[in-house]
Order: structure tokens, then C-alpha cells, then sequence
């Protein structure tokens, strides 16, 4: 399992966005820091297949992230995402089942099942337009790990959410790299710091720094605010 | 490992997307209410039912000299029926006023004049719509084959018909606007989108599962509408006059058609039609990815191609001609009044021949390159 980059670039007219990045990144979770405008969800776009770099490759296993191959094993959270108002939680899950490729009898257990991850088992017949903000991030969630993912993309997964579920999914992440490449994007240093066993720092369009971060190299925050002063 | 497709499950979600708009669902019960009541008022109109019996007692009566006589017994000078007992004939008089021209002395009128008459009008309709020689051969081999003296009906269920199916279109054209429209815009606006892209059948298996959606919504709304009319005056005032010549409605053409093969056109005109602009609605909304702007761009579009077709001078013959395709200027009754033909093959063709034809073609032409544009579209913003 390892998803690589080589001197990745993406330009958008006269402003570059993401700037010959070269990564890889293998089973377990990787924490992805940058301020707004780093080049972060650019980067995640382009490691979905989304978008297509302006030069540089991306693979995966050999398989190339525009392949359906690549979808099959694909997860991905966006940050700043919709649902239909006029769905159930649970036909929101079954269409994204669908999408994923679930027959009907494989989406209806799996559904449960992630309504029970998500913690929204009593919600999951109420229409997503009676959901609070939190609650359909955690919808979100639930379909961005319904096919059991080997690359699991997740851009602010935890915005929105009360700290008390911050902490859960923050676990449940956790658990998701031991058997994924995950890549987690959020502006929380807590949860990187407990989640994370790799590092990378972006600004302007670059890898700022990258590796593990270990306690005894002090407080990530404080290393992290630095990279931007 | 096998792909599972699941377009079946992507079918119905996506249907049930378009039926859970609100606004498309009350628009749709809207034009379903008025589809029977415009059956009322189409085939009847002021018309009390018994004048509507009383006009029934000289159908399928040859229109010859004896007939024209005893109208002219029955009417005035300006043709109006003078006797309330004789009301039967007040439905011949715009007919022959029609054929005659308004200001005519209409006290002598034979069957040679009407029949005369006729084809003095159609000659002029030939230089009007500056046809070939070929094609007013075409023309003239074609009215050797319509029955003369034509055979007198009262026109009301035919004219209703026609009327009401058109009307069709545009309630076609308000409800796909409505409906179909987001079908493909909805992710971009809902920000659905990158989830969509990022799965194994978000492309190919989603996007004819859209298609096949937004066009069961078209076809099963237009059944409905046509089928609510076309029912509701069949039981209130019976199929008549569907089996005479059609030149009973519409003097000047040439067509060896019954009002009711006309009715049969319209409907397909109709039909194929309704498809047509149903894949511009999702072709639009695809490449525009705004349901508003989708919507204006069809509607628009349509009065448009309209005010366009409808003025376009006939001596840009070419022009005008293929224009004149367009189901908001094709889709009328008077289609039977289009000259011009369409030359393929060495072999002349009606425009209704042809539109129909070409409606499907490039609706197929808009789904599979509107597949080319979904495969190539990127997700760009933040």
C-alpha cells in the first residue's frame, strides 16, 4: 500500500497552487498542517483522482488515480460538502452505497453498521435537512469509509463536531490507519498530535517540513505557528 | 474482482431525486389538473351541446354543390346562418370563407369555385415559400391522391385535439424546465460532487443513470398530460370526424392525411419533442452547472428560436426551412401547411417526417457528448 507523488504541481492561471510536491504515503495515518490557502485541499483533490495536476504524476499501487481501480479502494471526505435536503440519512448511505458499489443486501447491513459507528442510529430515517451541523458530518464520514477504504482522504473531518465526538472519530480514525493510507487535513493540532504518525507541513504550495513528530521534540503547536511567522 | 454497476438502485435514487422537488411537483399537478380541463374547454369552448348535436346532423356529407346550396339557402349575404333551426350550417361558414377569401360574394358559391379557389391559394403558397419545380411536383402527385369532394365533418373534437396536444408542449417545456434542469447541476450547487467523483460509479453508471431518469420523468409526464386530455375528450365527446380528410381542417394542404393521422403526427411531434428538450435541459444544466441559469437558457431559448422562426424570411429558404425544425415553431398544428421539403437520398421528405427524426438524433448526439464533457469536468473550486 503506498500512495506516491512525484514533483506534483498544479497551477491555476497566474497563481500556483500546489508546487513540485513529492510524497509517500503507506498504511497508517499521515496528518497534513498548512493555513488556509496552503495548498492542502488542492493537493488531497488531486490524490482522488479530482483533479489533474498541471505536471508531475500520482500513484497508487501501480494504478493510476484516475483508474476505477483506484476509486474502488478510494475514501474521501471533502471539507466543505453537501447532502440532498429531501433524502433519509439512511437513502443518503443506500445512494452512496450504490456509488460505491454495494449490492442491496451488502448497503443495507453496512449501513447499519456505520449508522452504529457514526452514533446516529435513532437519526438514520429523519430527513438530513432536520440534522444538525455535526450530524451530517458524520453522515459525511459514514460515506467516505462505506467501501472499506485502503486510501482514506479526509479534509477537515472533524470540523463541526463537539469535542466529545471530535475525540470518538478521532479514534475511529485511528483504528482506520491501521489496515489504510489515511491522509488527515485539519487545523486542529490536537488531533494530529494524537492520531497521526507521520507528518506534513504545507506553505504556499509546498512541503514546509515533513516526518514523524515525536513528544520529545516539544510542542507541535508551537512548532507548527512557527513554520508561519 | 466484478464490477457491480448498480443502476438500478442509481435509477431510482435519482428519479427520486427529481420527484421530491417540490416546485416540479406542484407544477406537474398543476398541468395535470388543467390537462382535463383543457379538454373541456378546447373541443367545447362557447358552444352549448346541443349546437354541438345540431352540427353532427350534415356530417359525412360530400361537400358538393347540393351542400353548398342549401348553405347558402340558410345564410346571408355575409354567410351567417339567419335561422336559429339551421345552426347545423354555421359550422361551414369559416371554412368556405377560408377557401373563398372574407370579402367574396358568398351567395354564389358552387363546389367548382371552392375547388378552384383551393388550388389558386396553394399556387400562391408554392411562390411564397419559393419551392423548386421538383417540389411542386411532389406537391401536385401528392394532391392526386386526396379524395374529392371532400367529406364534411364538424371539426370541434379534431381542432380540440390538435389545440390541446400542442398545448402539451409548453407544459412539457415548463415542467422539464423545472424538473430536469438540476439534474446534473444539483451536485455542483449541493456540493455533492467530489463524493460523487471519487466513486467507482460516479462516473459512467451515474450519469446514464441521470439520463435515463430525467427522460422517465419526460416520457411518463407527457404520457400523463396527453393521455389525461386525449382521455377525458374521447369519454365526454366520442373520437368523431377523426376518419375524414384532413383539408376539412386545413384547406390548403396537399397532404393525403385523415384529422385523425394529423392528431397521430402531433402526438409523435409531441412525444419525440418533449425528449428533445428534456435532453437540452440536462445538457445545459450539465455544462452550465447552474439549475437558474439551465432554466432560463431553455426557456429563453425556446421563445427565442420561436420569435426567430416565426419572422426569418422564407427566401432564406435553407435557413428557415431547417429553423422551422424546431418543435416550438414545428409542433402546431399547421404543420400541414409546410411546402417545404427535406431532400435525402435523391427522395423528398415532409418537415414532420423529419423532425422527428431529427429530435432523437441529436438528442442522442447531446447525451453522448454530454457523457464526453462529464468524464472530462474537474472539480475546481474550493
Amino acid at each position: 500500500m503506498e500512495l506516491k507523488a512525484d514533483r506534483l504541481t498544479k497551477q491555476y492561471d497566474n497563481k500556483i497552487a500546489v508546487d513540485r510536491i513529492s510524497l509517500s504515503l503507506e498504511k497508517g495515518v499521515t496528518g497534513l498542517l498548512g493555513a488556509n490557502g496552503a495548498g492542502k485541499t488542492t493537493l488531497m483533490r488531486m490524490l482522488s483522482g479530482l483533479l489533474t495536476p498541471t505536471s508531475g504524476e500520482i500513484s497508487y499501487d501501480d494504478m493510476s488515480v484516475k483508474s476505477e481501480d483506484y476509486r474502488n479502494v478510494l475514501g474521501y471526505l471533502p471539507q466543505d460538502f453537501g447532502y440532498y435536503p429531501e433524502f433519509t440519512g439512511r437513502e443518503f448511505l443506500m445512494y452512496f452505497c450504490a456509488l460505491k458499489g454495494l449490492d442491496k443486501k451488502s448497503a443495507k447491513a453496512r449501513c447499519a453498521e456505520l449508522f452504529e459507528i457514526v452514533g446516529l442510529e435513532e437519526a438514520a430515517d429523519k430527513k438530513i435537512r432536520k440534522y444538525s451541523g455535526g450530524m451530517k458530518q458524520r453522515v459525511g464520514i459514514a460515506q467516505a469509509i462505506i467501501n472499506r477504504p485502503e486510501v482514506l482522504i479526509l479534509d477537515e473531518p472533524t470540523a463541526g463536531l463537539d469535542p466529545k465526538e471530535r475525540v470518538r472519530f478521532r479514534d475511529l480514525i485511528g483504528e482506520l490507519g491501521k489496515e489504510s493510507v489515511v491522509l488527515l487535513s485539519t487545523h486542529i493540532v490536537s488531533d494530529i498530535e494524537h492520531v497521526a504518525d507521520r507528518l506534513i507541513m504545507m506553505k504556499d504550495g509546498q512541503i514546509c517540513w515533513q516526518g514523524v513528530w515525536k513528544e520529545s521534540d516539544g510542542s507541535l503547536e508551537e512548532f507548527y505557528l512557527k513554520q508561519y511567522e | 474482482m466484478k464490477k457491480n454497476s448498480c443502476f438500478g438502485t442509481l435509477y431510482k435514487y435519482e428519479l427520486l431525486k427529481i420527484l421530491r422537488n417540490k416546485v416540479t411537483i406542484v407544477t406537474f399537478l398543476i398541468f395535470f389538473v388543467f390537462s382535463f380541463i383543457q379538454g373541456e374547454f378546447e373541443v367545447r369552448g362557447n358552444i352549448d351541446l346541443e349546437t354541438l348535436a345540431e352540427y353532427q346532423t350534415i356530417n359525412y356529407r360530400p361537400v358538393d354543390d347540393k351542400l353548398l346550396s342549401e348553405w347558402s339557402a340558410v345564410t346571408d349575404e355575409y354567410g351567417v346562418v339567419t335561422d336559429e333551426k339551421d345552426i347545423a350550417y354555421d359550422s361551414m361558414e369559416e371554412w368556405i370563407k377560408d377557401i373563398v377569401g372574407y370579402h367574396a360574394v358568398l351567395e354564389d358559391i358552387t363546389e367548382d369555385l371552392i375547388y378552384e379557389k383551393r388550388l389558386e391559394t396553394i399556387d400562391e403558397a408554392y411562390t411564397e415559400s419559393y419551392l423548386t419545380q421538383e417540389e411542386i411536383d411532389y406537391w401536385k402527385a401528392s394532391e392526386e391522391e386526396v379524395d374529392k369532394p371532400f367529406v364534411w365533418h364538424d371539426l370541434y373534437v379534431a381542432f380540440g385535439l390538435e389545440n390541446g396536444i400542442c398545448n402539451t408542449m409548453f407544459m412539457m417545456l415548463f415542467v422539464v424546465g423545472l424538473g430536469l434542469a438540476s439534474v446534473f447541476s444539483v451536485e455542483s450547487q449541493r456540493k455533492t460532487d467530489p463524493m460523487i467523483r471519487s466513486s467507482i460509479n460516479g462516473e459512467k453508471e451515474l450519469y446514464f443513470a441521470k439520463i435515463l431518469a430525467g427522460m422517465s420523468f419526460c416520457l411518463f409526464s407527457v404520457a400523463v398530460f396527453l393521455g389525461g386530455f386525449i382521455t377525458y375528450v374521447g369519454v365526454a365527446y366520442g373520437f368523431t370526424g377523426l376518419d375524414i380528410p384532413v383539408q376539412i381542417e386545413y384547406p390548403f394542404t396537399q397532404l393525403n392525411m385523415t384529422c385523425g393521422q394529423a392528431i397521430v403526427v402531433l402526438i409523435i411531434l409531441t412525444v419525440c419533442g418533449s425528449v428533445f428538450i428534456s435532453a437540452i435541459a440536462m445538457f445545459v444544466s450539465e455544462v452550465l452547472r447552474n439549475s437558474l441559469a439551465s432554466m432560463g437558457v431553455l426557456l429563453g431559448g425556446y421563445f427565442v428560436i420561436f420569435a426567430l422562426g416565426t419572422n426569418i424570411p422564407m427566401k432564406m429558404k435553407t435557413l428557415s426551412k431547417w429553423i422551422s425544425l424546431f418543435p416550438a415553431i414545428q409542433i402546431t398544428p399547421r404543420f400541414v401547411y409546410e411546402f417545404r421539403l427535406f431532400k435525402f437520398a435523391g427522395h423528398f421528405f415532409n418537415s414532420y417526417k423529419v423532425a422527428p427524426v431529427a429530435y432523437i438524433a441529436l438528442s442522442f448526439f447531446m447525451i453522448f457528448g454530454g457523457y464526453f464533457i462529464y468524464r472530462k469536468y474537474e472539480i475546481k473550486s474550493n
